[in-house]
This record gives structure tokens, sequence and C-alpha cells, in this order.
């Protein structure tokens, strides 16, 4: 598990955009891994913390486009979870290892594939992404 | 000692890069603690009932394809091999795995990690035991409206008993104007069949007493008459417009008055968006049968303005492809400005891509949406039923997702509006897909749990009230005497935000505890 | 209950001494509720420890039920022998008992303890009560002039209040003896504004050392 991106996903839109992608064609590097959840609503700060203590180098987490959540918040407040843990990160000074938060629907299979390898490639640079 | 687990996997020949190698995995899986046993279906998708009879296990891991999901699949594995949730677990190694990676290695790779990580939860998962929770078989429906009377003719007339409270005449919203334009009798001809219907009683919504909640349900007398007793209710509301609040302009309501009343519509007629606050999806979709209404039967030039930062809207698709069909003209915008000087209009904008100026003179009726809300007596009526409000709108804007859920008395089911939008067809979906929740979960066997339903270790409860604040379903409620929070079972959707953000970690989702999935992780 | 809220980690960071044994202990009674020192905390702020730039050599975690009452700080007498800093996520009253029972080893305060304060509405605390040991909410409709009016003045609004509104922050800050004056209008109770009210007596408050209350009844 050294090494690895986890994508944290929920089973409704993510999955979706996820298989899209797929269909669409588009493929991931070997250090990717996918694991579903109900809602990204139900990841807290200690599921983000305790995988990149135990070797993750990054933490995705992957929830419905905004304003579609089927459990009407869910990814927003994924959203601001995975806010605090960045800070928190960075302030402590954290280095090659990342956690961030991407929406996604499932008709834009490119557009996830490009901000997934994005991320995973600013997450491993030197300087800390944005 | 857990059961054993046995993972069936569907050799995927369908595949580009050919089918799986069973070999490797079967060897490398053997040197694994969770995965006993592991069986390989040579195209899982056809003649299934054939291909099952290998399969035998106490718990089983489905590893497939998303077709498989879609065509019953594992609800037909479900079926023969008597599995009860809790003891099968069904992944997409598809699209997740088999598609998603170049390398062969990697491949199989992800795939024992995938069948690790899996088992592991399956493993500790305990089937469920529930029993149903019955529910009365009687809706109370609110709201006469176009969703309304068609959900009551398509739930009566079986073995439920439908009611249904006709609300006072509400000022029709925009989507039944244009409605009433393509069928002008079709609410006095539903309300005629709904009223001579011997299946559905109709009381005036003037004769609703209070609301009592009894077990599993709840009872409304009318009239000060014998009390109904209702397993679930409809709630379907009119959607009333605003008036627009730009000076000379039009709401749409106001515009289809005019259509209806047979006054011309000439010349320019400008559709302005986003004008001071985002306009919601359903509104888009109203806007764009406006748009077509006019353009069918008037010679009026349609403008569409849309204010520059809306990239991920629904409908928007659906506005770029209708706008260039039937020439409506339609313009995205920033920095807008509308100057009305003594009837002298002119609007003003920029073009968000080339920054270039953009101005349109005196149309001839600008029409901006008014903010849509609930009438009066829509509002009173859902909090006599203890519905969420957000706002004054229903809680369940946008999304065809939602599901039929409980309110806070408990047995009771509820439906409503999924979308609010009162465009014709878009008022029948949502009457469908009442009609077709409400009955899902009104299964003869009764509701039982989802299979993460969320419990709460009363031990570590500091009754914070948190979960029951944020619950998005209400399935959290004070257990005043115990003094911590309890879900109500039925109700929960498994979707584990309360146990995320209880303070205390008090809380679990049945099958899927913090620690296994953890665990779970870590095997991947 | 007693607000409180973790300090920026660079601050923590900056306290702990590099290489040594760290247990971080929780508290599972007000700062859980107020989401900064629970169990939840202590294993999301170990993680951070663990992996942060500093180094540290073993960083441990564990919470009881309150840091305010021995019994329970005996619970980890084992934890705390086998760590070289103990760092508190409880309020200051923990942390100082922590300290009492482990004068040996350094006790470092994960957090800043704030107020006594009410739960507005899901992430919102406020301040209502700075235990000043001489309450006079019968006179205020329930509303404290302490907390509630910037000056704690005991007879009504000063000049600066306008609008309803503290000249202070003029446009989120409510004055407090306006706040006072509407509810005892709406209870009927002008009255109780009339009577000049002298100043409090500050001696009762935090005064010359801490306060103590002890009830001879229950003693045993």
């Amino acid at each position: 598990m050294a090494d690895s991106i986890l994508i944290m996903h929920c089973k409704e839109g993510a999955k979706r955009a996820l298989a899209r992608m797929t269909e669409e064609g588009y493929k991931l590097p070997a250090r990717f891994k996918t694991f579903e959840l109900p809602c990204t609503g139900s990841v807290n700060e200690v599921l983000l913390m305790e995988n990149l203590q135990n070797g993750a180098s990054g933490v995705i987490v992957l929830g419905c486009r905004k304003e579609n959540c089927k459990h009407m918040d869910g990814n927003l407040r994924a959203e601001r979870k995975v806010a605090r843990i960045k800070k928190m990160l960075s302030e402590a000074g954290v280095e090659g290892r990342f956690v961030e938060m991407v929406f996604a629907a499932p008709d834009e299979g490119k557009r996830l594939h490009d901000t997934l390898l994005r991320l995973a490639h600013a997450g491993h640079s030197e300087g800390k992404e944005k | 000692m857990s059961d054993s687990i046995v993972a069936v996997i569907c050799d995927h020949q369908c595949s580009s890069k050919g089918p799986l190698q069973a070999a490797n995995l079967t060897k490398r899986l053997a040197n694994t603690t969770t995965v006993d046993k592991l069986i390989v279906l040579d195209k899982a998708c056809q003649d299934p009932e054939k291909k099952l009879q290998r399969v035998a296990g106490k718990k089983i891991l489905f590893a497939g394809c998303p077709y498989l999901e879609e065509s019953g699949f594992y609800t037909l594995a479900a079926e023969k091999l008597g599995l009860k949730p809790g003891e099968m677990l069904v992944t997409d190694i598809k699209s997740s795995i088999l598609d998603l990676y170049d390398d062969a290695d990697v491949i199989e790779e992800n795939l024992i990690g995938r069948l690790e990580s899996l088992s592991r939860l399956l493993a500790d998962s305990v089937a469920l035991k529930d029993r149903p929770v019955k529910l009365k078989r009687s809706v109370l429906i609110f709201g006469s409206g176009y969703s309304g009377l068609k959900a009551a003719l398509e739930l009566s007339g079986g073995k439920l008993s439908v009611d249904l409270v006709e609300t006072e005449d509400p000022p029709l919203a925009p989507g039944c104007l244009a409605e009433g334009l393509r069928s002008p009798n079709l609410i006095e001809e539903l309300t005629e069949r709904v009223r001579t219907s011997e299946d559905v009683a109709v009381f005036p919504e003037t004769a609703m007493g209070p609301i009592r909640s009894v077990e599993q349900g709840f009872t409304v007398s009318f009239n000060g008459g014998e009390a109904r007793e209702y397993g679930s209710v409809i709630f379907a509301p009119e959607r009333t417009e605003a008036p627009a609040e730009e000076i000379g302009s039009w709401n749409l309501t106001q515009a289809y008055k005019r259509i209806h009343e047979h006054q011309p519509i000439k010349g320019r007629i400008v559709f302005v968006l986003d004008r001071r606050s985002e306009t919601p999806p359903e509104v888009i979709q109203d806007i764009l049968t406006a748009a077509k209404v006019i353009k069918e039967r008037t010679n009026a030039e349609v403008w569409i303005l849309l204010k520059q930062l809306r990239v991920a809207l629904p409908g928007l698709q659906e506005l770029y492809d209708l706008t260039r069909e039937m020439g409506v003209i339609f313009v995205k915008y920033r920095n807008l400005r509308l100057q009305n000087e003594f009837g002298d209009f002119n609007i003003t904008g920029e073009d968000p891509q080339t920054g270039a100026l953009f101005r349109i003179s005196n149309p001839d009726r600008v029409i901006i949406p008014g903010p849509g809300g609930l009438g009066a007596s829509a509002l009173k009526a859902a909090e006599t039923l203890g519905l969420r409000l957000l706002g004054e709108q229903y809680t369940q804007p946008y999304s065809l997702w939602r599901l039929a859920n409980e309110s806070n008395h408990p047995g009771v089911l509820v439906c409503g509006s999924a979308r609010g939008n009162m465009d014709g067809d878009g008022v029948a979906a949502d009457a469908a897909s009442m009609v077709q929740a409400l009955k899902a979960r009104m299964t003869p066997e009764g509701i039982t749990p989802v299979e993460h339903v969320a419990s709460v270790d009363a031990e570590k409860c500091v009754y914070c009230l948190t979960c029951v604040r944020l619950c998005p379903y209400h399935a959290m409620v004070k257990n005043i005497e115990d003094r911590v929070a309890q879900p109500i079972t039925t109700a929960c959707q498994g979707c584990g935000i309360c146990a995320a953000e209880c303070p205390a970690e008090a809380i679990t989702l049945r099958n899927l505890s913090q620690e296994s999935v953890l665990a779970a992780m870590q095997a991947l | 209950m007693i607000v409180a809220e973790q300090k920026p980690i660079t601050d923590i960071l900056d306290m702990l001494p590099e290489g040594k044994r760290i247990l971080v202990v929780g508290c599972d009674t007000c700062v859980t509720v107020c989401l900064a020192g629970g169990e939840k905390e202590v294993k999301v702020l170990s993680a951070a420890l663990r992996m942060a730039k500093k180094q540290f050599d073993e960083i441990s975690g564990v919470s009881i039920e309150r840091q305010c009452d021995g019994e329970f700080i005996d619970e980890i007498r084992e934890q705390v022998a086998a760590a070289d800093v103990v760092l508190s996520m409880a309020c200051g009253a923990g942390v100082q008992m922590m300290s009492d029972f482990f004068p040996d080893k350094p006790v470092l305060p994960a957090l800043n303890t704030l107020f006594m304060g009410s739960n507005e509405g899901a992430g919102y605390w406020m301040e209502r009560c700075l235990g000043c040991g001489d309450c006079v909410l019968d006179l205020t409709a329930g509303i404290c002039p302490r907390t509630r009016c910037s000056k704690g003045l005991m007879n009504g609004p000063c000049g600066g209040s306008e609008n309803g509104k503290c000249e202070v922050d003029p446009e989120n800050l409510d004055c407090g003896w306006n706040l006072i004056y509407q509810r005892l209008k709406s209870l009927n109770r002008l009255d109780a504004m009339m009577p000049i009210r002298p100043p409090q007596d500050w001696s009762k408050s935090h005064d010359g050392g801490p306060r103590k209350l002890i009830r001879e009844d229950v003693q045993l």
C-alpha cells in the first residue's frame, strides 16, 4: 500500500464517473487504488489521516458534483474536512503526502482523468501543490 | 471464527484484453487468510442459472462488471443461494480494475488486493435478520395539482387506499400554465376523474384537522369526523412564482397569462437568467418551455441570457441544443446592466469570452423568472405533517435520486416533488417517481433497514445532538429516557454522515465499521 | 459547557521537544462536544505529529472520560510512565490536574480554553458566562450584562449603543443592554431596570488565587 494514491469515492455519482472514465478508454497509473463508500460524507478526518500515516502517499476523496449529493450535503462536508486536513498537513510541514477533494459527474470522463493525474503529479513534486 | 468466504469472479471474456488468467489468481489467493475458495465463471452473463449451479457458500464475494448488476445477475444469485444482505458483497472489477490499468501484473495485483480487501469486510459482516416493519396501506396525498392528481389515479384501485387533500385554488405556476396551453382541459379532466373515482376520497384542505402520530403511522380527521389512519403521505404542493424584481419586466407567470389570454407577443423577447441569484435548474426547464412556446406561437425574436460562470449546470446542454434548434439566440454574459429609463429599455453586457460589449435596445419584453416558493397553505400543511423544509422550498430539490423516506412519525413514508419544476413532462416524471418510490418501500413484507443502517453505542454517546441535527433524513432522534441518540432504523439510508461527524465516535454503520473500513483499505 | 479550541499545530510543534516520546491525552467530556480534544482529535493530531517534519520518538494517543477527576487520570499511569512528555487535549483545568498528578513530566496544553458557553447550532458556540460568582440574571431577564455588554455595565446602555448595536463592532455585536431592555419589555418587567444597582462585587469573581467550593456536608 506504500506510495499508493487511494481514491475514496461514493457509490453514486462518483462511482459512475469512474466507470464512465474507463469506458471512454482513460486509464490510471498503477499506484492508484479505489475504495467505495456509501457517501463521501462518511469520510472523516481519522480515515484520511490514518491512511496517510499508514503509508499512502495521497488520498483523493471523490464525490458527486456539488448539487447532486443524494444525501444532500455529504460531499460538501467531505470537502470541508479535506480542507482542514490539508491545512494541518501543510502547517506541520508534512512532505510527500497529500489529500484532495474532487467533485465529478458521470459525463466528465476526460476532465476527471486529467484532474486525477494532475493531482497525483503535483502531490509528488517537491514543492507543495497550490 | 467467521464463516468461510467464497469469491466468485467472472472471467470477463468480453474484455478487450481477453479472459482473466485464473490460475495465477487461485494460487495467490490460496496464500491469503480471507478468501477460502475462488470460483471462476466463464461468461457469467450467459445462461446465469446454469453458471450459478457451480456456486455454493455461506458468504460470497462477487466480482463482475456493471452489466451483471444491471441485468439482475446478483439478485438472481442472492435468491438462488439464499443469501441475505450481509452475506454477500458485489464489486465491479471491470471499470475499476480491468479497464483502469494497462499492465497485466498491475491488474493482477489489484485484483488480489480488491478481493482481499473486500473479503475482510465480508468476514466481519453479519446477515440482516431484522423483521420488516409493517406499514398501513393507506396514503394521504396533499395537493390537487397535476402531480397529486396523477399520483392519486396511479395508486388507487389496488390494495392501497388513497385520500386526496384538495388545496384551494392556487395561482397557477408557469409550468402548469404551459401545460395548459398544450392540453387546455388537462387539469379539469384529471380532477373530474379523481372526483368520480370510487377509490379516492377527496377532502378540502380547509377541513383538515391536526395530525396525530400513532404506532407506525399517523392520523388526520377531516371535518371533525373519525380519525383516518395513514402509513404514508405524498406531498405534492404547487410552486408559486414571486414577481420579477426588475421594474418593467415580467415573470413567467405573467408571460403565460398573456399567451393564454391571446394577447399579442411580438418583437424581441429577452429572458434574463441569474439576475440576482442563481436560477435553479427547474426554473431553467420552465424557461426552455416558455421559449419554445413563444417561438412556436409567435413571430417574436427570442433571446436567453445566462451568466458566464455556469459551467456544470444540469440542463445546460439542453439549453444549447434547443436554442440552436429553435433559433433562439443564446448569449452568455458578464456584467449585465438593465437600464429602464422612462420606457426606454436597454440591456448591455460583456461577452465573457471576447470581452466585447453587446447591447440589446428596446426589447419588447424582458422576462425574468421570479423566485419560486410554496404557497401559504402548502407551508402550513408541511408544518402540520412535520416535513423538513429548506427555507420555503420543499427539501428535495434538483435530483430525482431522492427516495421516499420517513418523517419523524415512525412508520410514515414521505414522498414529494422530486424536482419542483412545473413543466408538464417534468411533473409527470415527478408523479411517476413518487409513486414508484412509495411502491418500492411499501412492499407486502413491509420496510427493512438498509444494510449499512446506523447504530449508536449508548455508552459512548454524549448526547450532543450533532447527529440529530444533521441527518438528512431526520432519522436520528433523541431517546429521552436513555439520554442518547437513536436511529429510526427504517428511515436511515446508511449514508454514514452521522458516523463521520459524531464527536464521540459513538455511531457505527452495520457491516461498515470504521475499523473494518480501515483494515480493508490497508489490504488494497 | 467549557469551550476550547485547538492551538495551531505550528504552536504545538514548537512546544514539543524533538526526539522524545509523546503521549497525547484526550478528554471525553466538554472538549469532545466542542470538537477540540476528543478521541477523534487525539487520533488526528497523533497522526499529524507522526508525519510532521519535526521528528519525535514515539507518539501514543489515549483518551479518558475527564481530566478534571483524578480517578480517570489514574487509569493511564502506565502510559504516562512510558512517555517523556504529555500533550493534554483537555481544557485548562484538565491540563493542570494532569500536571499535579505527574509533576515529574512536562504536561503541555494542546488547546486554548476559551469560555463557558452554549451551543447555538451545529459548529457554533458562544460565550455566555464569566463565572463572576454573583449572578444577576434575575434582574436582566436572563441576559448577562457582564458577557453581553462590552463594558459590563450594571445600569443600562452607554452612549455607544446605536440601532441596537454596540459601537465596539456595530455590524456584528448586539448591545447587551438593548437586548435586556427588549426582553424585559416583552416580559412586562421594565420596572426591573429602574432601581440603580451598585457596582458588582468582583471579589466574588476570580480574585486573589483560585476560588474554591467546599461542601462540608459531602466531605468525608
